[in-house]
């Protein structure tokens, strides 16, 4: 990551259990500085993971013969993540469909965090409120 | 017409968005109460989105954990954070229009003892505050739970919360509780049979003629520790004791709007034949008073019980070794250095009255510190109106101001590294009250008994006409003179290290 070629790079691909021992969220901000969106990953730490999700950066579990074809890959490959089918691609070598909680996918999708997301609730707040016996 | 239990009827009567595979339940919050240690960070979230407080009215605010108990310190934070913190609070409050129940002012104490002696918690109310005992509320039919500072943030906004929708657990606790065993006794009872994840996903109804039976203050206390068996939140569904309680009271409805109430409240309750997803019963004539003997609530027997063999029970071994309490042999007669009597689970007025009708006339024992904390200014005045207060000083207890004090021992009020302090709190894992502080859990009443025997005591043995006194010449269990150097602990003192380890 420190080489001149690490730069602009937007997804990491990390060998198992990344994360572990991880309990603050500044793992995740120092990845996310540094540019990444996505860290793939055969097997993640609980609490890196949900602080990833917490913080926008899709942290992905990958089935174990994905990530060595990811290993294997020419590093010229192209990995590319799409969230609504919820596949990662391999050039158009190699795919792989990963699962993610519905919740976060939505998150992502909207660009929103959780707080964002309640607030675009507002008319439902609104309505809420003039319903509600006080 | 579909039967719902009483939690069912709460959750869906509060719901803004369903949950849908998008996104969980958005649930409207009718009660936020916060204090100065969560808060800060939730009101620098809202600054920098440059947001507002949604409803200042439904937002309580209070000073519980890092204010000094010591009248004398009151104004003299133990240090600079906790100072900052209380700073924060009242600078939010000011500028949101929060009503701030200050130092000072009548109303003050613990989030959980000041909000219901006000009124606050009504029956059927969605209630949060970013502490883990906010399960407390559930005593009047509320749906209350405690939030992180994340989520504080989120209510401070909007007013609402995502929340996944929980199962429901029904413990139905049948007769009556003998003499000498309390609420306290009870709740680390059932904690004890579910284990400190057996609630996990669940919010606990307490039902059945012995929480019927109950005071609201017993009721509190009970729901208080729900946490502590891994569920979501414990209620209580409202009747007639509920309603006397809040009829009057400041933020309590008046007038037409009671009567309105009332009506209302009458409802919540789980329907006849209303299915929950598991069930416990609890025959509440076998219980005995309850001491805990690890750094889990979940590890705790009765009084009179053996304390389990680590060599039987290895789940018990590393609770056990830090506690350095002895195995196979009940804790009666095990010598205590501190007794704690206080907290927002047995900091009440009716806690402090058991406590002095024991220590009426007696004197706590010589080497023993006792400290009794009044929950909130309401309860320490009625203390001390009623002569407790002067029972506790007559005994040679320390009477302090109102604060979560020697619980979490966030503001200077806690043990000396080794020291074993019997606490009715809620709470003994490792070093909680003190770095390499020993922590025993149990009733007021078991408190008060101990602190004058200087040793864990049978409260049965303190009632009036019990046989005898209870006392034994001498305690069975001394307190330790070995060096406490000789224990090492992990830096995260969950687990003694001996010397082979190192």
């Amino acid at each position: 990551m420190n080489a001149r070629e690490g730069e602009g790079l937007k997804i990491l691909v990390a060998g198992p259990n990344f994360g572990c021992g991880s309990s603050r969220e500044h793992a995740v901000w120092a990845l996310a500085a540094y540019g990444f969106r996505a860290i793939l990953s055969p097997s993640m730490g609980d609490i890196f993971r949900s602080n990833a999700s917490k913080n926008g950066l899709l942290a992905l579990e990958i089935g174990p013969a994905f990530y060595a074809q990811l290993c294997a890959a020419d590093p010229a490959s192209k990995i590319s993540i799409e969230l609504e089918p919820q596949r990662v691609r391999l050039d158009t070598t190699a795919e792989y469909y990963f699962s993610i909680d519905g919740f976060a996918k939505s998150c992502l999708m909207r660009g929103l965090d959780q707080l964002a997301y309640i607030l675009s609730f507002e008319a439902a707040i609104a309505r809420y409120e003039r319903e509600a016996a006080t | 017409m579909q039967k719902r239990t009483a939690f069912e009827k709460i959750w869906q009567a509060h719901l803004v968005q369903a949950e849908s595979p998008e996104h969980p339940a958005l649930l409207y919050i009718d009660r936020h109460l916060i204090h100065e240690v969560t808060s800060p960070q939730a009101f620098a979230e809202l600054a920098r989105r440059g947001l507002t407080v949604r409803r200042p009215d439904k937002t309580f605010a209070t000073l519980d954990h890092s204010v000094p108990s010591d009248r004398e310190k009151r104004l003299a934070y133990p240090d600079s954070l906790a100072r900052e913190q209380v700073a924060t609070l009242r600078r939010h409050c000011r500028a949101f229009g929060i009503p701030l129940f200050d130092l000072g002012s009548q109303e003050q104490g613990i989030v959980h003892v000041m909000g219901p002696e006000l009124g606050l918690t009504l029956p059927g109310q969605t209630l949060v505050c970013g502490d883990s005992h906010t399960a407390t509320h559930g005593a009047f039919g509320a749906l209350a739970f405690g939030i992180g500072t994340s989520e504080v943030a989120h209510v401070l906004a909007t007013q609402c919360l995502w929340q996944r929708r929980p199962k429901t657990m029904s413990i139905d606790v049948e007769g009556q509780l003998p003499p000498g065993v309390s609420a306290k006794d009870l709740i680390l009872a059932i904690i004890r049979r579910l284990g400190a994840a057996g609630g996990r996903g669940y919010v606990i109804e307490y039902r059945g003629s012995g929480i019927r039976a109950l005071s609201m203050d017993e009721r509190m206390t009970v729901c208080n520790m729900s946490i502590e068996a891994g569920a979501r939140a414990g209620l209580v569904a409202p009747d007639a004791t509920t309603f006397a309680y809040l009829e009057g009271r400041p933020y309590a409805p008046r007038g037409a709007a009671w009567e309105a109430s009332l009506d209302r409240w009458q409802g919540i309750r789980s329907d006849e034949g209303a299915s929950f997803d598991a069930a416990l019963r609890i025959d509440a004539r076998e219980l005995r008073p309850m001491v805990t003997f690890g750094t889990s609530p979940d590890q705790a027997v009765a009084i009179d019980e053996d304390l389990p063999l680590p060599a039987l029970r290895p789940e018990f071994s590393s609770g056990l070794a830090y506690m350095r309490l002895e195995p196979g042999q009940p804790l009666l007669g095990t010598a205590l250095d501190v007794v704690f009597i206080g907290s927002c689970t047995n900091g009440r007025l009716s806690d402090l009255r058991v406590a002095a009708e024991i220590l009426r006339g007696r004197k706590k024992a010589k080497h023993l510190r006792l400290l009794i904390v009044p929950g909130s200014e309401s309860v320490k005045r009625q203390a001390e109106a009623e002569g407790l207060a002067e029972i506790f000083l007559q005994a040679g207890a320390e009477w302090r101001e109102p604060s979560c004090s020697m619980c979490i021992a966030m503001n200077g009020d806690q043990i000396a590294p080794g020291q074993l302090a019997l606490s009715t709190s809620n709470r003994n894992f490792a070093g909680r009250q003190g770095k390499l502080g020993r922590t025993i859990l149990g009733s007021p009443a078991t408190a008060a008994a101990s602190a004058i025997s200087g040793y864990v005591a049978d409260p049965r043995n303190f009632l009036a006409g019990a046989t005898h006194d209870g006392s034994l010449a001498e305690p069975r269990i001394a307190l330790s003179s070995a060096p406490r150097e000789r224990y090492r602990y992990r830096s995260d003192h969950t687990r003694a290290l001996s010397e082979a380890d190192s």
